[in-house]
């Protein structure tokens, strides 16, 4: 419990001296329609909390972003499988995941809007299982192709196979590198998700809200958003480490 | 009868080379000689883990092999017990037969613990408590009794010598004091 205090208090003093920093700048430079006080942000997010606009939006952002995570985590866990079991479909899968990885966010998103045209609230679905997927493939991958020789040798000697096998000795084996992969996926999935709605401007969207402070420089708007995202995400990521951990106790 | 007809195994170096030997039914049959001499191997290649280079063995086809390996191999992540079970079908499974086997092995108390947690002997042992509670025609430990006290080791003894009567059991070992109905030089 001491542990957990001290380490709170460590998280809170650094959190403090990056907010102080950012006020200090903010004084200094005096330019509010560039970089707001924090004042300012927290007093702009407190606003919108006020408002049933924001948790509509934040919900239909978080609705859509979270759709295109467990696509993304569940494509991503199935194509491994699939790869590790069929040669021809790793050989196929492997180039198509480097250059998913390799391509650029912004580049995939402007090539996703012109595919999908109309569908813009498909778009951030679409861009954070494109960018989840790989991730969660190439760890799932490894933790399958990575599996203990004795154990597997061991399993052969006695008979064990198929679902049995796979459920009570594999997978067991293989998911704290999913779960690796699935959590930082959260992040990955919430950070291109709005970049896409940035860009795709989706109806109801924190993308859009984004964009809009951003035409009518309503600075402190644009901070205020960027702030509820983070705060978000980091609920995810410990909701989901939480998930995993309890998951991972009862493999 | 299970025969080894001029069996030959090699690796980057030969380790078996022309071996001929007829194992009984049943009985106890300790597989001896220095490091290295491919009593593993052996054990390896009746247990159908490994292909002979040459030669052939006659007599396993529809035996049920079971295995003791030299290291324990228990999984990590799952309880002594629930290793021990995992080697039967649920059909199959019995806790008591199991329970007693933990018990025979002196591992009772070690039951609920997770592999990590056991000393070497204790792996050691619950590896042959797996093995035994698989059941077979054929048993096949390697080095059974590394890692054990005098105490123990006449445990395995027993062990041996009970389900020698029933089954054919295979031993490679170092063990001196290890008895077996016939012994075999490597």
């Amino acid at each position: 419990m001491k542990k957990i205090l001290i380490r709170a208090a460590e998280i809170f003093a650094a959190l403090l001296f990056w907010i102080l920093l950012w006020h200090l700048a903010a004084k200094e430079t005096g330019l509010e329609l560039i970089l707001p006080t924090p004042l300012t942000v927290f007093r702009r997010l407190w606003e919108l909390l006020g408002t049933g606009d924001f948790y509509k939006t934040l919900g239909a952002s978080f609705l859509r972003i979270g759709e295109g995570y467990l696509i993304g985590v569940a494509g991503g866990a199935l194509l491994a499988f699939a790869a590790w079991k069929l040669r021809p479909v790793k050989i196929l899968l492997e180039p198509l995941m480097t250059v998913i990885r390799a391509t650029p966010v912004a580049s995939f998103i402007i090539v996703v809007i012109l595919w999908l045209r109309t569908q813009k609230e498909g778009v951030p679905v679409f861009i954070s299982a494109m960018l989840v997927m790989p991730l969660v493939w190439q760890n799932t991958l490894l933790g399958l192709t990575g599996l203990d020789r004795d154990l597997e040798e061991m399993a052969t000697a006695f008979r064990i196979r198929g679902v049995k096998r796979f459920f009570r000795i594999q997978l067991p084996q293989v998911l704290p590198a999913f779960f690796a992969a699935a959590q930082t996926g959260v992040g990955l999935a919430w950070k291109s998700g709005v970049a896409a709605e940035v860009l795709a401007l989706p109806k109801l969207s924190i993308g859009d809200r984004i964009a809009t402070a951003k035409a009518t420089l309503e600075t402190p708007d644009l901070y205020a958003w960027t702030v509820a995202i983070i705060l978000l995400s980091l609920a995810m990521e410990v909701v989901f480490k939480l998930i995993f951990k309890k998951g991972a106790k009862r493999k | 009868m299970i025969e080894l007809k001029e069996l030959s195994k090699s690796y980057d170096h030969p380790v078996l080379t022309g071996i001929t030997f007829t194992f009984p039914e049943t009985g106890s049959v300790a597989l001896r000689g220095a490091s290295g001499s491919g009593k593993t191997t052996l054990l390896r290649l009746l247990a159908g883990l490994e292909k002979p280079d040459g030669g052939k063995i006659v007599g396993m086809a529809g035996r049920k092999v079971s295995m003791a390996f030299q290291e324990a191999r228990l999984l990590p992540f799952m309880t002594l017990l629930d290793n021990i079970l995992l080697v039967r079908s649920k059909e199959t499974e019995d806790r008591e037969e199991a329970a007693r086997l933990l018990n025979f092995f002196h591992l009772t108390k070690a039951a609920p613990q997770l592999p990590d947690t056991l000393s070497g002997g204790e792996k050691c042992r619950a590896s042959l408590a797996r093995s035994m509670y698989y059941g077979g025609d054929v048993f096949l430990w390697d080095e059974p009794t590394r890692e054990l006290d005098e105490e123990n080791r006449a445990l395995v003894q027993k062990a041996i010598d009970s389900l020698k009567e029933k089954a054919l059991v295979i031993v490679s070992t170092h063990d001196p004091q290890l008895l077996c109905d016939r012994e075999m030089e490597l």
